[in-house]
């Protein structure tokens, strides 16, 4: 029993067959995979300014911190639901995509340093760290989530 | 206040842990995963109906997100059929080494083109393979198939 | 020549002929013009949740939206000229296209919405009692803002499957 056959037992469910065959349920859960990755980059992105020193320096980063982990969360949930939807209702179509490949295995290595290394570094409000330390963590950071959303757009285009 | 930290952080670790291990066992599998695609359904095409019809390249519209060609095909009373069938992007010819050009050299000559035939049973298609004038079979299997 | 037309002539162009054939010109444009989202709406989305009182409610809200707002500047160039150069490409058929036009009609509306807000609460902002929060006025702009911006997302995505 290969792990596609295992899914694709799977996708006769009914909310998977309704994605699959209807002629608006595809894009719907796209708009909600859209929607989700716009607030969680977007958390990310004022974190790792303010990290950098680039942006946001108005505001305590440990602050700025736990303000948005919430909205990370929940945006998270967004965005890991409505993929794993679409995926679960046409495995075959992703399992052999390269750029899909590429997008989870970046997804694994996004989430590792988030909440690894990330958090650890968003803990404190002035570290005693030199501020390359802390520009070559935010940028490490953004290249992990925003390779997740360029290998995800090139499941289209690339086989 | 510190003893009151020690036993969290060590939690944090362990539920850490499980999330790395669970991480890369997804990696893992992904990496390792040798399967084959199979049909799946979509709301425009079958991919349980497959036409194969050969006929004339008369148009080729190559742009993003979709390629289109038409092939006019002589059905059996001796009338010609117009038959549209849609391609994947033209990036994804690219790395099958196959361009427009390719396809423009057949303009005007024969092809063959096996699709996935559209849910309301019209002439239109989602292309599992061409065959090119030259005999050159382009196929865009497991994406479309 | 009627707009129509126009719109079809457009697409028929060398430059936009160019994109849309092109293997990594358009993809390029089309992944920035939704990557670009987090730094566009993605901002505007934090102001409307703090105006709501959903988030960041411990600084003035005066303070967060010249932050966020400071950044969504950088985002919505690129999405305008990923927007118009997207369009170019497809101009004929998104012309009929009722998603497309509920699209544009909300970008609209957005864009008076912000006036709204920029002459009547704007000035005031300072002014805000940050236990109270926003007034109801500058809140209705702020969930206004969210739902329309919800529908751009949407029918965004849901005009390709029109076509």
């Amino acid at each position: 029993m290969s792990l596609l056959s295992i899914l694709q037992s799977w996708s006769g469910w009914a909310p998977f067959v309704f994605v699959r065959d209807s002629k608006y349920g595809m894009p719907a859960v796209q708009s909600f995979h859209l929607m989700g990755l716009t607030v969680l980059l977007a958390t990310v992105l004022v974190q790792d300014l303010r990290l950098a020193g680039l942006g946001m320096k108005e505001y305590g980063l440990s602050w700025l911190a736990r303000q948005v982990k919430p909205w990370t969360l929940g945006a998270f949930a967004v965005v890991i639901s409505s993929g794993l939807l679409m995926f679960l209702a046409t495995p075959g179509k992703y399992i052999d995509s390269h750029p899909f490949r590429l997008k989870i295995a970046l997804l694994c290595l996004a989430l590792l340093f988030h909440f690894g290394v990330l958090r650890r570094f968003t803990s404190v409000d002035s570290p005693a760290r030199p501020r390359a330390v802390n520009v070559i963590v935010a940028c490490l950071s953004l290249t992990l989530w925003f390779g997740v959303g360029w290998a995800g757009r090139a499941i289209a285009f690339i086989p | 206040m510190l003893p009151a930290r020690a036993p969290l952080r060590r939690n944090l670790v362990t539920s850490r842990t499980r999330l790395l291990g669970f991480l890369l066992l997804v990696f893992a599998t992904l990496l390792v995963s040798q399967a084959k695609a199979h049909h799946n359904m979509t709301a425009v095409f079958d991919f349980n109906d497959r036409v194969t019809f050969t006929g004339t390249l008369t148009a080729v519209d190559w742009r993003n997100p979709h390629t289109y060609f038409t092939v006019e095909v002589k059905a059996a009373g001796g009338a010609v059929e117009s038959w549209q069938s849609e391609g994947p992007a033209p990036s994804f010819f690219r790395i099958r080494d196959v361009g427009k050009a390719d396809f423009e050299a057949s303009v005007g000559k024969t092809v063959t083109v096996e699709v996935s035939r559209a849910r309301d049973k019209s002439r239109f298609g989602l292309i599992r393979t061409f065959t090119l004038a030259d005999g050159k079979i382009v196929s865009a299997c497991p994406q479309n198939c | 020549m009627s707009l129509f037309e126009w719109c079809q002539w457009l697409q028929h162009t060398r430059f936009a002929t160019a994109i849309s054939e092109s293997d990594w010109l358009f993809p390029l444009i089309e992944g920035s013009h939704i990557l670009a989202l987090p730094l566009s709406v993605g901002m505007i989305v934090m102001v409307d949740l703090r105006l709501l009182g959903l988030a960041f409610c411990s600084e003035p809200a005066g303070k967060i939206v010249h932050s966020f707002l400071r950044w969504s500047k950088i985002g919505f160039p690129i999405m305008f000229l990923t927007g118009v150069l997207l369009l170019i490409t497809q101009a004929g058929k998104a012309y009929g296209n009722t998603f497309f036009r509920v699209k544009l009609i909300s970008l609209l509306l957005l864009g008076i919405n912000a006036v709204v807000y920029q002459k009547l609460f704007f000035p005031r902002m300072a002014q805000w009692d940050s236990a109270s929060g926003a007034p109801a006025g500058a809140k209705f702009c702020a969930g206004f803002s969210l739902l329309l911006w919800i529908g751009v997302i949407v029918c965004g995505r849901t005009m390709a499957y029109q076509f």
